[in-house]
């Protein structure tokens, strides 16, 4: 109730806010006070209620539904700190908590015109509603002990980090496009927000790429997501507006140059919001649900989405063509010799690959209003934008061929040297890694004389320092998803304990499983090369497998990526046995002689069922007490050792006038560790440079807010 | 001039090489008996069918699906690749590919596992 009301004053705040500074009433007082006290006040009351849902995650109060869910008492410290947006509505939270906060810091440095924060206040209003529709602060329906706690996949530090860089992305994407609005509305120069503009287009940009990043640095070590990347609808929702942003960020430069492009700047700021608001949209709504992986599912949060984006989207190019005529008119570019025009048709490229993949990632919304539901495959993704990125990279290449505003060849024949030499380097190290896709090695090749093109410009100084080391991490990181994509080889082959395999050029051992069952997760053990790598499983409380890793040995030519296939022994033998009754199996007998029922002291609504068996070979007796640790809802147990560690034994069950238990007895741990493992071994050559590459890209476009 | 020409046409050539490509990998979603008859890609979504024990044969994962209405349509399932994650947890599972009419199995490129967890929505 707290946190609602305190979104609510939020609401009431930023809303009042927008609607003074729409009355244009800001500038004088009482008024002017005003829009101060209510930027401050949402900012304020937002960070009250995201401080509440903070507390009550820590104070473990399961009468909240959203703590309830994410979170339970036995969650270490940070992810307990990220159980708070890991759902749905704790993300939003998040969302509006840096835009609120952002908008503090933008209303001190003046930044807005006053419609502009008008703008933001009212995007502002939009999300807090969308948040209180699905707010984080409903009560549970039933109320426990303990909460589900954190999907054990998501307790990995990178999937910690990434929801929050990538909200401070798309929080931060409010920013131009309410400047642009603003300017529009105020009717303002061009020269009056741009350099505005930039800075925090390029915060948005830097810290949405690195969430992207983030997110397939993680995909890639674990198993399960195919790789760092794999076209899933979620992932393409947050690719979309950044792209976007990208085409932005370069058209802010041009209008710089030429102020006649700034109708097209103001497009692209629309649609590049628009993009954010329309991609939670379809990942959130549900309407995905059968297509994606990783989607959320359905609720009504989907409706006021779709309205809040249409609603965004028509107003935006409502009142850009409305104000169409008072902006400058002309040409773009002179001759096609020109840094604009270059830059131009780079953009242009790189908005018809933002197009394929929002076709792409619509196609089974699209479908499904056509009558018949349906998607395309990861192929329609691959096949058209590596055509795109070839021609994206040529652009860039001649992009730093040229100088702006004139004809303007600027790399003498020593470059021309250094750039065949990048192109040779191109064609043979994708050779090399066994890429034989002809538009794969051209895509190569072309990032590669890009990469050099772009380091030559720098040298004459046509490029920023910023601008060199994003445009560098581009270039390259499109050569390493060549080389490590298009140049994996993969095979899955069956290794026995000790077993020493050749495969794809490297020699790998195998040395078997080792079980950590007070910790909770077991290690498939390989030696690669001579050096020691690990696959490690989590497991559930009852001894499943929960989320799973690769072993991956980083070498210099590139990754080895070992798969275990999650071994499943069938030799587990089910028994009833009935009170005081000997049963048998091949090896033991075992004999059960009681059942013990209390409530657990630290948590009461859990029951500790302990059974006595004992288990004899003939001639020793071991008695031991499995137990059971039964809720309303289910029960687990794990399994323990008989006979010195011969055998393990797990209690499944007691009947319920406890005249019997049910048992499983499985193989020994050193059993299940000498068990062949089934293993799919890859390889991705050179996948360091795409890592580096995205660090560059994230740094260059940071250093360059410098400015 | 002859530039521009030639820019109208890439563009042009680059639209018709993209309405080629959607066509050949659009996949509808369709029920198991449409699959059966279907002789392009399809997306079918099922239950696991639990008379037939998943297993791997060769580099195979083979398992069967089952009609959620109607649990006597059955469709047997190889997946190119290992048992992916959280299979057996699954409650949906939507398998991507081609039926083969002479074998009379669905030959999966992809899985794609529904998993009651949280990332993939409650309840």
């Amino acid at each position: 109730m707290c946190g609602n009301l305190l979104l609510g004053l939020g609401l009431f705040a930023s809303l009042s806010g927008s609607i003074i500074l729409f009355c244009g009433a800001d500038k004088k007082a009482p008024f002017d006070k005003l829009i101060k006290i209510a930027v401050l006040i949402s900012a304020v009351a937002v960070s009250f209620s995201s401080a509440y849902l903070m507390y009550l995650i820590f104070s473990n109060n399961f009468e909240f539904e959203y703590v309830a869910s994410y979170s339970s008492t036995d969650l270490p410290f940070i992810y307990k700190v990220s159980a708070f947006w890991a759902g749905q509505q704790g993300s939003f939270l998040l969302w509006i908590l840096i835009h609120a906060l952002a908008g503090v810091i933008l209303y001190k440095n003046n930044s807005f015109s006053g419609k502009g924060l008008g703008v933001y206040l009212l995007v502002e209003s939009l999300l807090i509603i969308m948040t209180l529709g699905k707010s984080p602060f409903e009560p549970a329906e039933v109320v426990g002990v303990d909460g589900i706690g954190l999907n054990p996949l998501l307790q990995d530090p990178w999937m910690a980090i990434h929801p929050p860089v990538v909200f401070i992305g798309y929080a931060l994407l409010a920013v131009p496009f309410s400047l642009g609005m603003g300017a529009l509305l105020d009717d303002l120069d061009s020269r009056e927000w741009l350099e505005t503009s930039r800075k925090w287009t390029l915060m948005a940009w830097g810290f949405l790429g690195a969430g992207i990043f983030i997110g397939g640095y993680w995909a890639y070590k674990v198993l399960g997501w195919g790789g760092y990347w794999g076209w899933d609808p979620v992932e393409n929702s947050s690719l979309v507006p950044w792209l976007l942003a990208g085409i932005y960020l370069h058209l802010i430069k041009i209008t710089k140059i030429r102020k006649t492009a700034i109708a097209t700047l103001h497009l692209a700021g629309v649609f590049t919001y628009s993009a954010v608001i329309y991609g939670t949209f379809l990942t959130r709504s549900g309407i995905l649900g059968d297509f994606s992986v990783h989607s959320f599912s359905g609720t009504t949060i989907g409706l006021m989405l779709a309205v809040v984006n249409g609603v965004l989207l028509l107003a935006g190019l409502f009142l850009l063509t409305v104000k169409m005529k008072k902006l400058p008119q002309g040409k773009l570019y002179d001759t096609f010799s020109t840094r604009e025009f270059i830059v131009l048709l780079g953009m242009l490229t790189l908005m018809f690959i933002s197009l394929v993949v929002f076709l792409g990632m619509s196609m089974p919304l699209l479908t499904q209003l056509a009558g018949k539901a349906a998607a395309v495959d990861t192929g329609f993704y691959e096949k058209l934008c590596t055509p795109l990125a070839v021609m994206l990279m040529i652009t860039m290449f001649l992009a730093s061929w040229y100088g702006y505003g004139r004809e303007n060849v600027i790399v003498v024949t020593d470059g021309m040297k250094s750039v065949i030499i990048a192109v040779a380097l191109g064609v043979v190290s994708t050779t090399w890694a066994g890429v034989t896709s002809p538009f794969a090695i051209a895509l190569g090749a072309v990032s590669a004389a890009a990469a050099m093109a772009t380091w030559q410009a720098y040298k004459k100084k046509t490029i920023s320092t910023g601008g060199m080391i994003a445009h560098l991490g581009v270039s390259l990181g499109l050569l390493a998803m060549v080389l490590s994509g298009s140049g994996s080889k993969a095979v899955s082959q069956e290794i026995a304990q000790n077993e020493e395999i050749s495969a794809l050029g490297y020699n790998i051992t195998y040395k078997g499983q080792e079980i950590f069952s007070e910790a909770d997760y077991k290690e498939y053990i390989y030696e690669v090369n001579g050096s020691e790598v690990k696959a490690l499983t989590k497991l559930r409380k009852n001894g499943e497998d929960a989320a799973r890793e690769p072993a991956i040995y980083r070498g210099l030519l590139g990754d080895v990526y070992i798969a275990p296939s999650p071994a499943k022994f069938d030799n587990i033998i089910e028994m009833a046995l009935k009170f005081g009754k000997m049963d048998m199996d091949e090896q033991f007998g075992y004999r059960y002689e009681g059942v013990e029922m209390e409530p657990d002291s630290e948590n009461p609504v859990q029951t500790i069922i302990t059974a006595k068996i004992s288990i004899t070979d003939g001639t020793d007796i071991d008695t031991v007490y499995p137990v059971i640790t039964a809720t309303e809802t289910g029960a687990t147990s794990k399994p323990i050792d008989i006979m010195q560690g011969k055998k393990q034994l797990r209690l499944t069950g007691v009947s319920a006038d406890q005249k019997s238990v049910r048992v499983e007895v499985l193989p020994s741990r050193e059993e299940i560790a000498a068990i062949t493992v089934r293993a799919s071994i890859s390889t991705k050559p050179f996948i360091w440079l795409l890592w580096l590459s995205t660090v560059m890209v994230t740094a260059g476009c940071l250093w360059a807010t410098k400015k | 001039m002859n530039k521009k020409y030639l820019l109208i046409g890439l563009i042009l050539a680059f639209i018709a090489y993209a309405g080629y490509t959607f066509s050949e990998s659009i996949t509808p979603y369709v029920g198991i008996e449409e699959a059966k008859i279907s002789a392009s890609n399809v997306q079918v979504k099922g239950l696991l069918d639990k008379t037939v024990t998943p297993h791997m044969e060769g580099d195979d994962f083979v398992f069967s699906l089952q009609e959620e209405e109607n649990p006597e349509i059955t469709l047997l399932v190889k997946y190119h690749g290992m048992k992916p994650d959280q299979f057996d947890e699954a409650f949906h599972i939507v398998a991507v590919g081609k039926f083969q009419k002479n074998e009379e199995f669905f030959k999966a490129d992809k899985l794609l596992i529904k998993c009651p967890s949280k990332y993939e929505g409650q309840k």
